[in-house]
């Protein structure tokens, strides 16, 4: 039997989201422009640990949507210090995971962080939940984060043209995938 | 056809409100069709009892981030789909289109393309949207020539997206932007009127037989019109005016109006009798009509739907 611990890389630990304590971090992130700009596409405002709270207890009422989404949190192994969100959301009839991986604070960038957490996010993927394929969704404005996954092996399959408003212009939203093949290929 | 003020319903249907108990009873039957159902959702196939599909159509249908309509059928009334706009983003203008004609007796009648047609005008005429996108099963060609056919430009493909029937499956991403759906505001409305005219002379007979014979409610004309000569009368909620014109012989053109009638047989044996000879028309599918002239000599054609 393999022993290993799926959840741990070798500097960061994928863990479930501690509704208590996360939100006073999560509600500094909101604050900071270039986070909310680059996880996710949908408007966000900044947001107060409070409101956070309410939302989380508020899911937590409403267990509905545990069979498909993973809502799981990034932490350094060291200190335990929270430093990401890894999102995965199963379409289980398809075989497909859409997943969003951000990381908060823009000093804990480019320390390689997104690159270890995607790397388990794409084990749990694919050897625990048996998955067929991954998409993401990047808006065209984020260079960097269309570089990341492409570097991780994932294809351009689709652009969304001018899906997007922000920064006062229209912009595409590009859908990039990675097959179980590709993956396997380069792992 | 389709107007600017009246979004939601064409000629032959509607886009009315979802009622949870109608709608969900509704789809518990549709989802006893599992070939059809793997048109819409990659989802696996269930077949669903009334009060599951309520409950679905309470949580899906009512979201603010969704916006649904039943499609009615307008002659009889009957419910045969469903049609709507998901992922609606608002700060961005966008949102993905859904439809589905669930009963498999109501398809290939164009009315999914009537039912889109309605959504986009109302997407991007009353909802402002700059972009309508969809998915769409790569497989299901008859879909993806409907959704070319209106504009949708296709942007891309997600690869191997489901596996059916063990064959991988791609799911193709189409998108239609504001510019390139003709704006609902600069679509003719309809018809207003038409003209017919006869000389001076036969004005009074014109009088008795478009209003007397053939029972035109007559439409006051303006006063600036008064002294023109000539009459208006309501064909259909549309404007029929009979104005004056000398020294033309209208029975050397074929151009004419055609009225939609029911009961055809009866137009005919009442032009007959008043004198007006009639002539079969060529035959078209779905409709049985015959033509006339008026005793003016314009040449007016009577039309009527038929079933199947």
């Amino acid at each position: 039997m393999n022993d290993a611990n799926i959840y741990e890389g070798e500097r960061l630990r994928l863990t479930a989201l501690d509704p208590v304590n996360d939100p006073e971090v999560e509600a500094v992130w909101s604050h900071t422009p270039d986070f909310l700009a680059l996880f996710n596409v949908e408007l966000q405002r900044p947001t107060s640990a409070h409101q956070l709270k309410k939302r989380y207890e508020e899911r937590e009422k409403n267990h509905e949507d545990d069979a498909y989404e993973f809502d799981l949190r990034i932490r350094l192994r060291a200190d335990d210090r929270l430093v990401g969100v890894l999102v995965i959301w199963a379409e289980w009839g398809a075989g497909n995971a859409w997943l969003r991986l951000g990381i908060g604070l823009p000093a804990d960038r480019r320390h390689g962080y997104g690159r270890e957490a995607l790397a388990l996010g794409l084990r749990y993927i694919f050897d625990e939940m048996n998955l067929r394929r991954v998409t993401v969704g990047v808006p065209g404005y984020n260079e960097a984060a269309l570089a990341f996954f492409a570097a991780a092996g994932f294809k351009v399959e689709a652009r969304q043209r001018e899906a997007l408003f922000r920064f006062g212009r229209r912009w595409d939203e590009v859908n990039l995938g990675l097959l179980r093949a590709e993956w396997e290929a380069a792992r | 056809m389709i107007t600017f003020s009246d979004q939601l319903t064409s000629d032959r249907i509607r886009l009315i409100a979802i009622d949870a108990e109608r709608d969900g009873d509704l789809m518990a039957r549709w989802s006893k069709d599992a070939g059809m159902m793997r048109l819409f959702d990659s989802d696996v196939p269930r077949p669903r009892v009334a009060r599951q599909s309520r409950a679905d159509t309470e949580k899906w249908a009512y979201r603010d981030t969704a916006i649904e309509w039943a499609i009615q059928v307008i002659d009889g009334g009957a419910v045969i789909g469903r049609i709507g706009l998901h992922r609606y983003r608002t700060s961005h203008r966008a949102a993905d289109l859904h439809v589905g004609i669930g009963d498999r007796a109501h398809w290939s009648k164009g009315y999914g393309r009537e039912a889109v047609t309605l959504l986009l005008n109302h997407a991007f005429g009353e909802m402002d949207l700059h972009r309508v996108g969809l998915i769409v099963f790569a497989a299901n060609e008859r879909a993806v020539a409907l959704y070319r056919k209106l504009g949708f430009v296709e942007e891309g493909r997600w690869r191997q997206f489901l596996r059916r029937d063990g064959a991988d499956q791609d799911i193709l991403v189409m998108g239609l932007l504001r510019h390139e759906w003709p704006p609902a505001i600069a679509q003719v409305r309809r018809i207003h009127h038409v003209q017919v005219c006869v000389s001076s002379a036969e004005l009074e007979r014109a009088r008795a037989f478009y209003l007397d014979l053939l029972g035109l409610p007559e439409i006051h004309k303006p006063e600036s019109l008064k002294d023109r000569g000539g009459f208006w009368a309501e064909v259909g909620g549309q404007q029929l005016h009979v104005s004056t014109e000398e020294g033309v012989d209208r029975t050397r053109t074929k151009a004419h109006v055609a009225w939609q009638v029911r009961a055809l047989p009866d137009w005919r044996a009442k032009l007959e009798a008043a004198g007006c000879a009639t002539l079969d028309s060529i035959p078209i599918p779905g409709y049985d009509r015959f033509e006339a002239r008026d005793p003016f000599g314009n040449r007016i054609e009577f039309i009527q739907a038929v079933a199947g």
